[in-house]
């Protein structure tokens, strides 16, 4: 079994910087797939073999005559996700990132699919895919905006230096906020709480790992993002200040913004158009987003919960939000409101037995 | 200009913001020489198994 540690993935990532400017424009992001491909290569071999076969094969597949888009297109996303669940399956071959390329092919099949895009070729695929500083922890970027991105990229230093600036503030969120703070804040929860009934206790455990996976996962977006901006280009935001959000609709439209998109796209307005009922569209999709955390009935129920907090939300929102909306008193009651919904999922589940 | 820059451009005179920018990575660096602590769990967003 091998487990990567994050820091060495992003010092090998930092190494893409100097890599896409010292290398002749034109050639550039070919050097750093080229850097990605042989970290890939090193670290995880099993992944560079899979994402290999998605790099060569995709193009493969979508290319060539019009016909049997369908058919194609089905047969794609079916590999890719036997792919996804093979990687889950086998635990301890250092996979990196599956959960997110996958994401990422699923977007460029269906766009071609629905003829919103044209096939890649196979060195759009190679810089799209084998993107280091993305590849562990996100965005679930789009293949349009990342090649927007590189054909108005150029040497810019101011957004050289706010890149360096989002990777100092990712760090202290992650290396410092996360995995101390907060690691020191949960120690002295569990001991107060060591003679309060399991229930509560989990219930509050749990919203302070709420606010650790924040900080450690906008950190690592910071560091992403930061690395991108010191190479030239600017890509999607993954957050957009969470906790300032009124309900829980708000709420996750604002966490993990290039997933909730993605399933939006993908899952909820396709449902909701087949099925016409948006409850069945928003189940679905809830379900794609728990069992893309992991392939486990905790999250099968963490998915029913969180939709059900999403409908009690939309009920209160349009029986007394009207009235409330304008109150000072909203602002903190409704960050409290959303952590204590999206905490008391785990509480709530291992009351039916289901443990995380 | 970055984030921090404009942040600080909108709260203070225009001769202390070079010094506030300064001094909040100064901070943000000490905080991380003296508090910065690699991560004991998995975390589920991080795809490195």
């Amino acid at each position: 079994m091998s487990v990567l540690d994050y820091h060495v993935f992003l010092l090998l990532s930092l190494v893409c910087v100097p890599i896409s400017w010292s290398v002749p424009r034109a050639h550039a992001f070919d050097a750093v797939a080229g850097w990605t491909a042989l970290c890939l290569v090193v670290l995880s071999p099993a992944t560079a073999l899979w994402l290999t076969a998605i790099v060569l094969g995709l193009p493969k597949l979508l290319a060539g005559r019009d016909a049997r888009r369908g058919p194609r297109a089905v047969l794609a996303i079916l590999l890719l996700t036997v792919g996804l669940i093979v990687s889950r399956a086998l635990p301890g071959w250092a996979w990196i990132g599956g959960a997110f390329f996958t994401l990422r092919a699923m977007h460029v099949v269906i766009e071609w699919w629905m003829r919103r895009l044209s096939a890649p070729s196979l060195r759009e695929s190679l810089h799209y895919f084998l993107f280091l500083p993305v590849l562990a922890a996100g965005p679930i970027h789009r293949l349009p905006h990342f090649q927007h991105q590189l054909r108005r990229r150029r040497w810019d230093p101011q957004m050289f230096f706010t890149g360096a600036e989002r990777i100092l503030l990712g760090l202290v969120w992650f290396y410092v906020v996360a995995s101390f703070v907060l690691v020191q804040v949960d120690a002295r929860l569990a001991w107060y709480l060591s003679d309060v009934a399991d229930f509560w206790s989990v219930w509050a455990r749990a919203a302070v790992s709420w606010l650790e996976l924040f900080f450690a996962f906008s950190g690592t977006t910071h560091l992403a993002l930061g690395i991108s901006l010191m190479m030239g280009l600017k890509l999607e935001e993954n957050f957009d200040r969470p906790w300032a959000a009124r309900n829980l609709v708000d709420f996750w439209t604002r966490w993990h913004m290039t997933l909730t998109h993605w399933v939006r796209d993908y899952a909820f307005r396709p449902l909701t158009a087949l099925t016409r009922s948006p409850v069945v569209g928003l189940l679905g999709a809830m379900l794609v987003v728990g069992l893309w955390h992991e392939f486990s009935l905790y999250y099968v129920l963490w998915a029913m919960w969180q939709s059900l907090g999403i409908l009690l939300s939309q009920l209160v929102n349009r029986r007394i939000g009207a009235r409330w909306r304008r109150s000072w008193i909203t602002a903190p009651f409704g960050f409290l409101a959303i952590l204590a919904w999206l905490s008391a999922a785990r509480p709530v589940i291992e009351l039916m037995g289901v443990g995380h | 200009m970055t984030p921090l820059w404009s942040f600080y451009e909108r709260l203070l005179p225009g001769r202390l913001v070079w010094p506030a920018v300064t001094l909040t990575y100064m901070i943000a660096i000490l905080l991380l020489l003296l508090f910065a602590r690699v991560p004991v769990e998995q975390i589920i967003y991080i795809d490195l198994n």
